[in-house]
C-alpha cells in the first residue's frame, strides 16, 4: 500500500493508490441545524437520476433521522462496530483542534478503513467494509418516512390509518449524498479499475462500460452510496449532476450550476462548489471562497465520519441541540469549536450563512459590503449585535451572481399569482 | 413509535434502546429551529406554521412537548433579533 497524507486525521495512512490530487475539488457543507427533512432534494435526484426500472431502491441523495435513521439501515453503526473492532484500543484522537491546516483537528490514532488488514476477509479484500443485505436498502428512512404496520404481519399495512411514529427522544436529520471522496474507497476496491475521479473537479464515477457489478465498491465505500442495479447487473452510484457543475445544462448560458439537491433544498441547508486543491491533497488557501471560509477559516463546518479514512468533502455544521460525544464521533474533535462559534456568529460568519442556496449558480468568490448596526439587544439572555452587510456572490468568471443582504425581505407572491411565473 | 419497552441487547435495531438526552434538548432544539428559521426572514405566523406540521416532526416534537405558548415566546424573541425589519405579515 501507498502511503498518502489524510489532513483530516492529521497524518500519513495508507491507500492503495499513491496519491493523486483534482486541479479542483467538489465539495459541498449542509447545515443540519436548517434541515427539516422536507425531502425536496431526495426528489429532485429521484426524479432527475433514478427513476427507471431496476433503480427503485437507489436514493443517491436522501435525508435520514439520526441517530436511528439511515440508508440503508444501520450503515453507521455497522460500518463504526467494524471500525471498533479493528479498533480495540478505541477510535482516539490526540492533540487538539489547530490552525494547523495539515491536521486542523488534531491526529487520528486509531486505524482507518484502508488499514484494518487483520479484520478483513476473505484475504483477498484491501478495505473494511460490509455488503447490506436486500432488507437494509428497502427502507430509506424506516420508521420515519415508513408505515409500520402491525407488529407480527410484515409487508402489511394499517386499513385505518395510523398516526406518525412520534420519537420520544433527541433527533436530527443527516440529509447525505456521495462525499466524492479524495481517498475513495469505493475506487480503491474496484479490481476492474473502474472507477474513477476526474481531474478537473474530483468528481467520482463508475465506468458503465467497464463495471461488470462484482458489487466491491458497494461492500467498500463506507458511506453507501455505490449501488448495485439488479437489472443490468452493474453498479451505479451519485454523479454529483456533472453536467451541471460543468455548465453544460441547455438554460445555464455555460455557468457552473449546483447539483439539483443543492439547488432543489427549501431551507437552504445546502452550498456547493469547487474548491482549489494544493499539491499535497489540502486545500488551497482561497480565503474569499464560501466554502474554505466555512471549512478552514471559521471552522464551522466538519467532515462526515472522517475517522473512516476516505477524507470526504461533505461538510457538516453540527446540530446545536444533540448530546456532544455523539456528534464528536460523527464529526470529530472539532465540534464543540465549531457549536461555539456557529452559536455566537460573528459579522463575517453572520453574512456568509446568508449565501447558502440562493442561486442555482456556484459560487466561486464571496465579498462584503459592510451595512449599518439595525439590532443591538439579547437574545436567550446573550448580548447581540446585528449589522445588515450585503454578501455578494462571485461565479467562475468573477462576474456578479447576486447579492443579499443580513436581513433579507420576504417577499410572498400573491395567492391569485402563485403560480404565474 | 416503538413497539414494545426499551431493549437494551438491541444495538442496531434502535426501536428500544434507550438514548441518554441532556435535560432542555428539546427547548434547545426549539430554540434554534426558531432561530434559524427567523435568520432565513420568517416571521413569527410561518415559524408556528412550521411548528405546528406534523411532517415536520423533529419541529412538531418539540412544540407538542413544550406546548404552544412556550414555542410561540420563543419564536417572537428570535424573530425581534432577526426579523425586526420585516412587516407584520410578510
Amino acid at each position: 500500500m501507498a502511503q498518502v497524507h489524510n489532513w483530516q486525521l492529521g497524518r500519513e495512512m495508507n491507500y492503495p493508490y499513491t496519491a493523486a490530487f483534482p486541479e479542483r475539488q467538489f465539495a459541498f457543507v449542509f447545515n443540519t441545524n436548517r434541515c427539516i427533512a422536507c425531502q425536496s432534494c431526495t426528489m429532485a435526484c429521484k426524479s432527475t437520476w433514478t427513476f427507471s426500472k431496476g433503480q427503485e431502491h437507489m436514493w443517491w441523495a436522501n435525508v435520514e433521522t439520526k441517530p436511528y435513521g439511515g440508508y440503508p439501515m444501520f450503515w453507521d453503526m455497522k460500518i463504526l462496530e467494524l471500525l471498533e473492532r479493528a479498533n480495540p484500543e478505541g477510535q482516539r484522537w490526540s492533540g487538539k483542534p489547530s490552525s494547523d491546516p495539515q491536521a486542523p483537528y488534531g491526529r487520528f490514532e486509531g486505524r482507518t478503513i484502508f488499514e484494518a488488514e487483520r479484520m478483513l476477509t476473505p484475504d483477498s479484500a484491501r478495505i473494511l467494509g460490509y455488503l447490506p443485505t436486500d432488507e437494509e436498502w428497502n427502507s430509506p428512512n424506516i420508521y420515519e418516512d415508513n408505515p409500520v404496520g402491525e407488529r407480527g404481519k410484515p409487508f402489511q399495512w394499517h386499513k385505518a390509518g395510523v398516526e406518525l411514529p412520534e420519537h420520544k427522544t433527541w433527533f436530527f436529520y443527516l440529509a447525505r449524498i456521495c462525499n466524492h471522496c479524495t481517498y475513495p474507497a469505493c475506487l480503491a476496491a474496484c479490481p476492474r479499475k473502474a472507477i474513477y475521479k476526474r481531474p478537473e473537479d474530483g468528481i467520482v464515477l463508475i465506468d458503465q462500460r467497464e463495471c461488470r457489478g462484482y458489487r466491491k465498491c458497494v461492500e467498500a465505500c463506507p458511506y453507501k452510496k455505490s449501488m448495485y442495479r439488479g437489472n443490468t447487473r452493474i453498479s451505479e452510484k451519485c454523479v454529483a449532476c456533472y453536467p451541471r457543475i460543468e455548465g453544460k445544462d441547455p438554460e445555464s448560458g455555460g455557468r457552473p450550476w449546483q447539483t439539483r439537491c443543492m439547488a432543489a433544498c427549501i431551507g437552504q441547508i445546502r452550498l456547493q462548489g469547487l474548491v482549489k486543491v494544493n499539491p499535497d491533497g489540502t486545500w488551497a488557501e482561497d480565503r474569499q471562497h464560501p466554502l474554505y471560509y466555512l471549512v478552514h477559516v471559521a471552522k464551522v463546518a466538519l467532515p462526515l465520519y472522517p475517522q473512516l479514512g476516505t477524507v470526504p468533502n461533505g461538510y457538516y455544521i453540527p446540530p446545536r441541540w444533540v448530546p456532544r460525544p455523539y456528534l464528536r464521533q460523527m464529526f470529530g474533535p472539532g465540534v464543540d469549536q465549531a457549536l461555539e462559534r456557529y452559536e455566537k456568529p460573528d459579522r463575517e460568519l453572520t453574512a456568509v450563512l446568508q449565501l447558502f442556496n440562493r442561486a442555482r449558480e456556484i459560487v466561486y468568490r464571496y465579498g462584503i459590503v459592510e451595512g449599518p448596526k439595525v439590532y443591538e439587544g439579547t437574545l436567550r439572555g446573550r448580548r447581540v449585535t446585528l449589522y445588515n452587510d450585503t454578501v455578494i456572490a462571485y461565479g467562475k468568471d468573477g462576474e456578479e451572481l447576486f447579492r443579499t443582504s443580513v436581513e433579507e425581505p420576504v417577499y410572498v407572491r400573491p395567492a391569485k399569482h402563485a403560480n404565474s411565473i | 413509535m416503538p413497539y414494545g419497552d426499551a431493549d437494551p441487547t438491541d444495538p442496531h435495531m434502535l426501536i428500544g434502546v434507550g438514548l441518554p438526552a441532556e435535560a432542555g434538548t428539546m427547548t434547545e432544539m426549539a430554540w434554534v429551529f426558531a432561530e434559524e428559521f427567523a435568520r432565513m426572514g420568517f416571521d413569527t405566523r410561518r415559524i408556528m406554521s412550521l411548528f405546528r406540521s406534523p411532517f415536520y416532526a423533529g419541529a412538531h416534537r418539540a412544540f407538542r412537548a413544550l406546548g404552544e405558548a412556550e414555542v410561540a415566546a420563543i419564536a417572537l424573541e428570535c424573530v425581534r433579533v432577526w426579523g425586526s425589519h420585516q412587516p407584520e405579515e410578510a
